[in-house]
């Protein structure tokens, strides 16, 4: 049951991983650079770090999370930059002005929409956080009880 | 013969016609709509007057481009109006500018809107605000323009055109390069979008 929750989870935030980083980089890095720009928290010169290299994170991310390495980690990463988006993107919309979400290509509007869609990411990457957990601690234990059957036979 | 007289001179005047429509100082009758319709780059500005993201838009960034970019033949530059409905004063401060604009008085007035924004956002009195930059000439036939139903018929229109261009929130500036629309929501400051319009504008 928690093997095939977990795999579908990081399937799911995998596919999301990469999908966001594919509507990013198909398009010039200079339209993403506009987007984060419009939430007003950087100085120009992290503005164009940021839109220069998050879309290959991202890419990155999502292909590992798809296939399920380091797990235990990476879910951790995963969610700790979806808590990051999500914070930001509640300041900036209780904020009032007008921003580009910036989150799948531009032209999308911060919105109420932006935010659940974001929540809920952040939600199943912290489920998948304690899944991968779990599962870790399960195949522990699976693994130290067969060793110590196989210390018995012996 | 008399008949070919009048052919030639009717066909002089449409050519002079033609030539007046297309030349600068015809496309340049208003000020909403700066640079040649022929550039490769061309942006339609959504904005509305009462919202404080199109204010910081528009001073931190628009005037800069409008002066750089469009002045300068580099783009084409639209100003639409796209009042929000929860701006109870938005719309009445379009009709005013579109107005200020057959008089040649767009500039002062929009800008005079956006720098007084705070103010009259609270009180309502958007015509003190438009008058502080006309001269009482000007204000008497500004108060006329205003009447027209046109000008009311053309900020409809422009409503119009963003929703179908999928405006969802003000300012949105549709940058068109190539053929290609990119919508770019929010305020974004000069230094990056002219980096950005830089590199699509070309040498």
């Amino acid at each position: 049951m928690i093997r095939r929750a977990a795999l579908a989870l990081r399937v799911l935030l995998g596919a999301v991983f990469i999908y966001a980083a594919y509507t990013k980089l198909r398009q010039s890095w200079l339209l993403f650079a506009l987007s984060i720009d419009s939430y007003q928290l950087l100085p120009e010169w992290a503005v164009f770090t940021l839109a220069r290299t998050l879309p290959a994170l991202e890419l990155v991310l999502g292909v590992l999370l798809v296939a399920g390495v380091w797990l235990r980690y990476l879910s951790v990463v995963a969610a700790a930059i979806l808590a990051l988006f999500f914070s930001v993107m509640i300041v900036s919309y209780f904020r009032g002005a007008g921003i580009d979400c910036g989150c799948f290509g531009v032209g999308e509007p911060l919105s109420l929409k932006t935010l659940v869609r974001d929540g809920v990411l952040l939600l199943a990457a912290l489920t998948l956080v304690l899944l991968a957990r779990a599962r870790s601690l399960t195949t522990k234990a699976r693994h130290e009880g067969e060793a110590l059957e196989a210390r018995r036979d012996y | 013969m008399t008949v070919m007289r009048i052919r030639s001179f009717a066909l002089v005047v449409l050519v002079l016609a033609l030539g007046v429509a297309g030349s600068p100082a015809a496309q340049t009758k208003t000020t909403r709509a700066v640079g040649p319709v022929t550039a490769a780059v061309r942006i339609d500005l959504f904005s509305d007057f009462q919202c404080p993201a199109c204010k910081a838009l528009h001073e931190q960034t628009i005037k800069r481009v409008k002066e750089e970019f469009a002045q300068t033949g580099k783009i084409r530059l639209v100003h639409h109006d796209f009042p929000l409905p929860q701006h109870k004063y938005a719309r009445p401060a379009a009709i005013l500018a579109a107005a200020a604009d057959r008089l040649g008085k767009y500039d002062a007035v929009a800008d005079a809107l956006f720098h007084q924004q705070e103010s009259w956002g609270q009180s309502g009195n958007v015509d003190a605000v438009v008058d502080s930059v006309l001269t009482p000439e000007e204000r008497k036939k500004l108060r006329e323009i205003a009447k027209d139903p046109a000008i009311l018929a053309n900020i409809e229109r422009d409503v119009q055109l963003g929703e179908r261009m999928k405006v969802g929130s003000t300012p949105t500036m549709i940058v068109t390069h190539d053929g290609k629309p990119n919508p770019i929501v929010g305020v974004v400051s000069y230094p990056v979008f002219s980096k950005y319009l830089n590199t699509i504008v070309g040498p």
